[in-house]
């Protein structure tokens, strides 16, 4: 728990870095073109903007003024000149909102879905990137961790593809014309208003400081509040077996409180950072009045130049205050934008080595070389697999038994190449398989493990799962054959039940027979039994024995028991004992030399 | 509501301020104009004195955001108060549902539930609640300023009103549907990224990355689609709107103009006119805007409250009695009488079960896969509620004694060994958290667990993977062994708990459960005749039902299903000699 904690606060002191920005903005640029299409409407959209004061100055200082002065009391004449000419500016300010109205709206609607498209690219690269990595990763994140950052992560990323470029080109864009507009009318209240801007600056940037790291304890806070919730919805068997409810709500309740203190700390920052700009705001309008007096009585300015004037600072402030609030966006998405990198930039212990080439078919000769193998790679800590060697022949069943906890899953969980031994080397057909492709390695190995997992979906689709292209009368067949279709056919809707997450409908032993058809279905060259038959009853393995057998013959078999009845048929019986081969020989040969399997056996027939 | 009542002082204080807030903001607009006002009237006269005018901006804009400030971070406080105790009830209605419900749902839609959707309801209150207050109080003191000055203003800005209540009200209705679909379709995509993680080593093992990865892409094309569907109307209706709108300002300009010439208005009347436009626009906006937000925060609020309320189908009744406890403290007796149960109603999995374990007695039940044992043994801890008959514990039915009493006297060693993410002391103690040290020790060494944990790299505080992975299966068992040890129960359940592990920890465990059996009632669920030979009771299940009853002898000597299992397990050890 410490350490975990020490990596977050680490992570949420550092700043957002160009390699992070890089690695996001990859994934936008295939819609470039949907994102520099916006950002040209909005300058468009800008210019258009900044016409309508000067429309409003020029009706006040060409029509309305002069007017005034010829026309008397409330039921005089507007003059023609003044009418055609404020209706003519009246008929271009229409025309400007509209034409602004539409323009928002397909800018909006394109923007939007560039950024929601390259967002799910990122979210797919993202779920294959994690397929790829190797299972040390999956030992060691909480499966909440990693949910979080593809899921609310990537959707935080959003804005910064989005608005963030969007504000940034409407801010420029509308500090350029205003400026150019002003500096038409007068040079000096142009500077005036360049020299208040700064102010704006400083407010908002001056909160980064505190704003960033606020936002990164939100998220991580958040972050834990969902792995509790996942483990807890996934242990609540055992949960509820304690009547633990009371206790863990309290834990809950701690988490949430420190999200709300996080939350709330937010909220201080941000409530201080868009206030003050907008103070300025209200500062820069006083100063213009201010200004506007002396500068009407020297003839700097024009009267209708004062509203108009009044009415860009509303025009570049209110984008300078969006500053602020992209921002906002801009550090919320990056403190997600690092979270997604680094669980990007995760490299798999495991790769296919640089043109590595594709497994040709197994035959099946399995060799460990003087394999040495742990799952962490510090130097002092103890080899879990020591000087593994043996030699299993095409077509052998090879049993591994040993104590619990001897290395027997260890030593067949490198056999698909889940990890990566340290030393050592391990060959199929005399090829090293660190010299050939997974995807090809994983297609011809069949396991069925102890943990019997299904996917949601049918017991069908899960028959299929590994060779989606067999039809429903092959997976029936092989059911058939297996000895599991009756088991199946018992189910709530037979092949086509509906199989849950954690199904109560189906029980575990259930569960382990659908499993054996799946590996059936998947017709592997090399087939890894660990501890799969623990769960199925013992007549239920007398019936699929022989099915088991059907199943086994032709291929390379490897059988991972704690029981020695279900490994004797085993041409080749290897004792795995702290991490090393101690014996290794048939049942007979075994018993004969009466060491370990030996002792293991008298215990076992002790039991009968 | 009850429960959110000590909110209100918050509330009212957060909504005080926002009327006030509000208010002030029409204030920098107005001084501003009668600024303009007064130069328009008095330029060319002599000496300007515009100093009142420009203190009185700067001051409303200070106090105005003085007021922001503060409003921005009581919002926040509440906001999160509510949808915190919202997230607190969440995790409790998660807890408190039998395992009937969750084996009815997934893991990841109950957390997008708990997660995402608590999250839109948080926005929702964020800005409808205070945001509605906010638009009302501009709204109000925008129009009594523009009909002070002239009420064809007035009348002008808010001409586009009814066009806009139309606009919403009628696509208003479409949106909520579409806003629920979509995020339906991100629960999905939740669920195959929840079971991608959980059940990685089985994706790879059959080689289906590239599938998983498609069916993932093909679940957020889904999302996808319903996503910018929603948008796209969404969008839609915002131009419709703002063309409304976009006529406002020109009308205003015209009749301002004209009024200006013939010397009824100001130019400053104008500034303000056209300066309130945008808050008065900006607020019908948000209108808009707050019907979407309520659209995604009702869609969220239905599945958040889709779990809230249903009612957890297994709990104490208010009248549930303390556990009964037997007078020599030797177990308890537990009987079943005519138990029938079913997770669908025309499917049982139990029918009709009737058997009476007396204090301190060991109940072997055995059975095909698929009989009905777990289910049958899932019973007495009540994690389902039998749909006929009854489950008395000390001639009580376990309906009427309170829950946490009664799973307290149950220890329970499941198929599946789950760990939490804590230390191995953490997990031991797990059932009782106040355990001293060598209360979890002495468990640990009666489970046997005592050797390897002091191997560890921290002993009894190395933390324990999430799925316990850095622990083999039998080290994991034995974990949850001392686990329920650590309870001394009244009932020990042990659910084929030594299956997964080798033949000598199994008999060292049984030797251990032996011991802990002494003084409690047991029940083992096992398939092999060795575990269960010295049952003082033996049920044979099949589909559902007891076949056979009594112990090993009478069961074997009656040449039924019981002595055909022992035959065959026996064959199969003939066999290897």
């Amino acid at each position: 728990m410490k350490t975990e904690q020490d990596i977050d606060e680490a992570f949420a002191r550092a700043r957002p870095s160009l390699h992070t920005l890089k690695r996001i903005l990859h994934f936008v640029r295939p819609y470039w073109r949907q994102i520099i299409g916006p950002l040209f409407i909005e300058m468009f959209w800008v210019l258009s903007m900044a016409f309508a004061p000067h429309l409003f100055k020029i009706a006040i200082d060409d029509f309305i003024l002069p007017a005034a002065r010829v026309v008397a009391g409330p039921l005089g004449e507007v003059p023609g000149w003044a009418k055609l000419g404020i209706g003519s500016i009246v008929g271009l300010m229409l025309l400007n909102r509209a034409l602004r109205a539409i323009l928002a709206a397909v800018q909006r609607l394109m923007m939007w879905r560039a950024g929601q498209l390259a967002t799910n690219d990122l979210r797919n690269w993202l779920f294959k990137h994690i397929q790829r990595l190797s299972m040390d990763f999956f030992d060691r994140e909480k499966q909440g961790r990693i949910i979080a950052r593809v899921d609310r992560d990537v959707e935080n990323l959003e804005p910064l593809i989005t608005f963030v470029p969007l504000f940034f080109v409407h801010t420029i864009f509308s500090l350029i014309v205003v400026m150019c507009f002003l500096m038409m009318y007068d040079w000096r209240l142009c500077g005036l208003i360049v020299a208040l801007s700064p102010l704006v600056f400083a407010a908002g940037f001056a909160s980064e400081k505190f704003a960033l790291p606020v936002y990164r304890r939100i998220r991580r806070s958040i972050s834990r509040m969902t792995a509790n919730l996942a483990e807890n919805v996934t242990g609540v068997r055992v949960v509820q077996a304690h009547a633990r409810e009371e206790r863990n709500l309290q834990r809950f309740a701690e988490l949430l409180d420190e999200y709300r203190e996080h939350r709330v700390a937010g909220a201080f920052v941000k409530g201080l950072t868009f206030p003050s700009m907008l103070l300025m705001f209200g500062i820069a309008n006083a100063a213009v009045i201010a200004y506007a007096a002396y500068a009407l009585e020297r003839g700097y300015l024009t009267i209708g130049a004062v509203p108009a004037a009044v009415m860009y600072i509303g025009m570049i402030y209110g984008p300078l205050m969006m500053v602020a609030h992209l921002y906002d966006h801009l550090l919320s998405s990056s403190a997600s934008a690092e979270r997604v990198v680094q669980l990007m930039d995760r490299v798999p212990t495991v790769v296919d080595a640089p043109g590595a080439k594709t497994m040709p078919p197994i035959q099946g000769h399995v060799v460990f070389d003087h394999v040495h193998f742990k799952y962490d790679d510090e130097p002092d800590t103890p080899w879990i697999l020591e000087d593994v060697s043996f030699d299993a022949k095409p077509g052998e069943i090879v049993a591994l038994v040993g104590p619990t906890g001897a290395g027997k899953t260890s030593i067949v969980n490198l056999i698909p190449r889940f990890y990566q031994p340290q030393r050592g080397a391990i060959t199929i057909d005399g090829i090293d398989i660190r010299e050939v492709t997974q995807q090809s390695l994983h297609e011809q190995m069949g396991i069925v493990l102890q943990e019997n997992f299904l996917f949601t979906g049918t017991v069908m689709d899960n028959l299929k799962y590994g060779r989606p292209e067999t039809t429903d009368e092959e997976a029936i067949a092989a059911a058939e054959a297996l000895g599991s279709s009756k088991t199946i056919e018992k189910l709530a809707d037979g092949y086509h039940t509906d199989v849950r997450e954690r199904g109560g409908a189906i029980s575990h032993g259930e569960r382990q027979l659908i499993c054996f058809t799946r590996a059936l279905i998947a017709n592997p060259r090399i087939l890894i039994l660990d501890e799969a038959t623990s769960a199925v009853d013992t007549n239920t393995e007398i019936l699929i024995q022989d099915a088991l057998w059907k199943l086994m013959e032709g291929r390379t078999t490897f059988v991972v028991a704690h029981r020695l009845s279900t490994v004797h048929h085993a041409g080749n019986i290897m004792v795995v004992q702290d991490g090393r081969i101690v014996e290794s020989g048939t049942h007979n040969e075994l018993l004969l030399l009466g060491g370990t399997y030996a002792t293991m056996f008298e215990e076992f027939v002790k039991q009968v | 509501m009850g429960e959110y009542r000590h909110e209100v002082p918050l509330t009212v204080l957060a909504m005080l301020i926002t009327i006030a807030g509000s208010a002030m903001e029409v204030f920098p607009i107005v001084f501003t104009g009668w600024a303009v006002n007064y130069l328009q009237a008095w330029y060319g006269t002599g000496r300007l004195n515009v100093w009142p005018f420009v203190i009185l901006i700067a001051l409303a804009a200070l106090v105005r955001n003085l007021l922001r400030f503060a409003q921005s971070v009581g919002r926040a406080e509440l906001s999160v108060r509510i949808t915190n105790r919202l997230r607190h009830r969440m995790y409790e209605a998660v807890q408190r549902h039998s395992l009937t419900y969750h084996s009815k749902t997934t893991t990841g839609d109950l957390i997008s539930r708990s997660t995402g959707d608590v999250e839109h309801m948080s926005r929702f209150i964020r800005f409808s609640v205070f945001g509605t207050a906010e638009m009302l109080i501009v709204l109000g003191v925008s129009v009594v300023t523009l009909l002070s000055i002239d009420v064809s203003f007035a009348v002008i800005a808010l001409s586009p009103v009814p066009l806009a209540v139309y606009l919403t009200v009628r696509f208003g209705s479409r949106m909520r549907p579409m806003w629920r679909g979509a995020r339906d379709a991100y629960g999905e995509v939740t669920t195959v990224l929840q079971e991608n993680i959980a059940g990685a080593r089985v994706v790879r093992a059959f080689a289906q990355e590239q599938a998983e990865s498609e069916k993932f892409g093909g679940r957020t094309v889904t999302y996808i689609k319903r996503v910018i569907d929603a948008f796209r109307y969404w969008v839609v209706r915002m131009v419709s709107t703002s063309l409304a709108f976009s006529m406002v300002t020109p009308i205003a300009v015209l009749y301002g103009s004209y009024a200006a010439i013939r010397g009824g208005l100001g130019i400053g009347d104008i500034l303000i006119c056209l300066g309130l436009m945008r808050p008065i626009e900006r607020r019908l906006h948000h209108i808009m805007h707050l019907i979407e937000t309520y659209q995604r925060a009702a869609a969220g609020g239905e599945r958040v409250f889709e779990v809230l309320d249903e009612e957890p189908s297994i709990q104490s009744h208010p009248g549930a009695q303390a556990m009964p406890r037997s007078s020599e403290r030797k177990g308890a007796c537990v009987e079943f009488g005519g138990v029938s149960f079913g997770y669908e109603p025309d499917k049982p999995v139990i029918a009709d079960v009737s058997f009476t374990a007396q204090s301190g007695q060991t109940i072997a039940v055995v059975g095909h896969t698929g009989s009905g044992k777990s289910t049958l043994i899932s019973l007495i801890p009540r994690f389902h509620d039998p749909t006929a008959g009854v489950v008395l514990i000390n001639s009580k039915d376990a309906r009427d004694i309170r829950l946490d009493e009664l799973r307290q006297a149950i220890g329970i060693i499941f198929q599946e060994t789950f760990l939490f993410s804590a230390s191995v002391r953490g997990n031991i103690a797990y059932g009782l958290p106040d355990a001293d040290e060598d209360a979890i020790r002495a468990a640990a060494q009666a489970a046997k667990a005592h050797d390897f944990i002091m191997e560890l790299d921290d002993g009894y505080d190395t933390i324990i993977g999430e799925r316990g992975v850095t622990l083999s299966g039998g080290q994991a068992q034995r974990i949850a062994i001392a686990r329920a040890v650590l309870l001394d129960p009244d009932v020990l359940i042990m659910d084929d708990a030594t299956a997964s592990v080798d033949s000598e920890t199994e008999r060292h465990i049984r030797e251990t459960m032996r011991q802990v059996a002494e003084g409690r009632t047991n029940f083992i669920v096992a398939h092999r005749v060795s575990s269960v030979a010295h049952a003082d009771q033996i049920l044979v299940l099949e589909e559902g039902r007891i076949a056979e009853q009594g112990t090993h002898t009478e069961l074997y000597n009656r040449g039924g299903i019981y002595r055909r299992m022992c035959e065959q397990q026996f064959a199969g050890r003939i066999d290897e000699d």
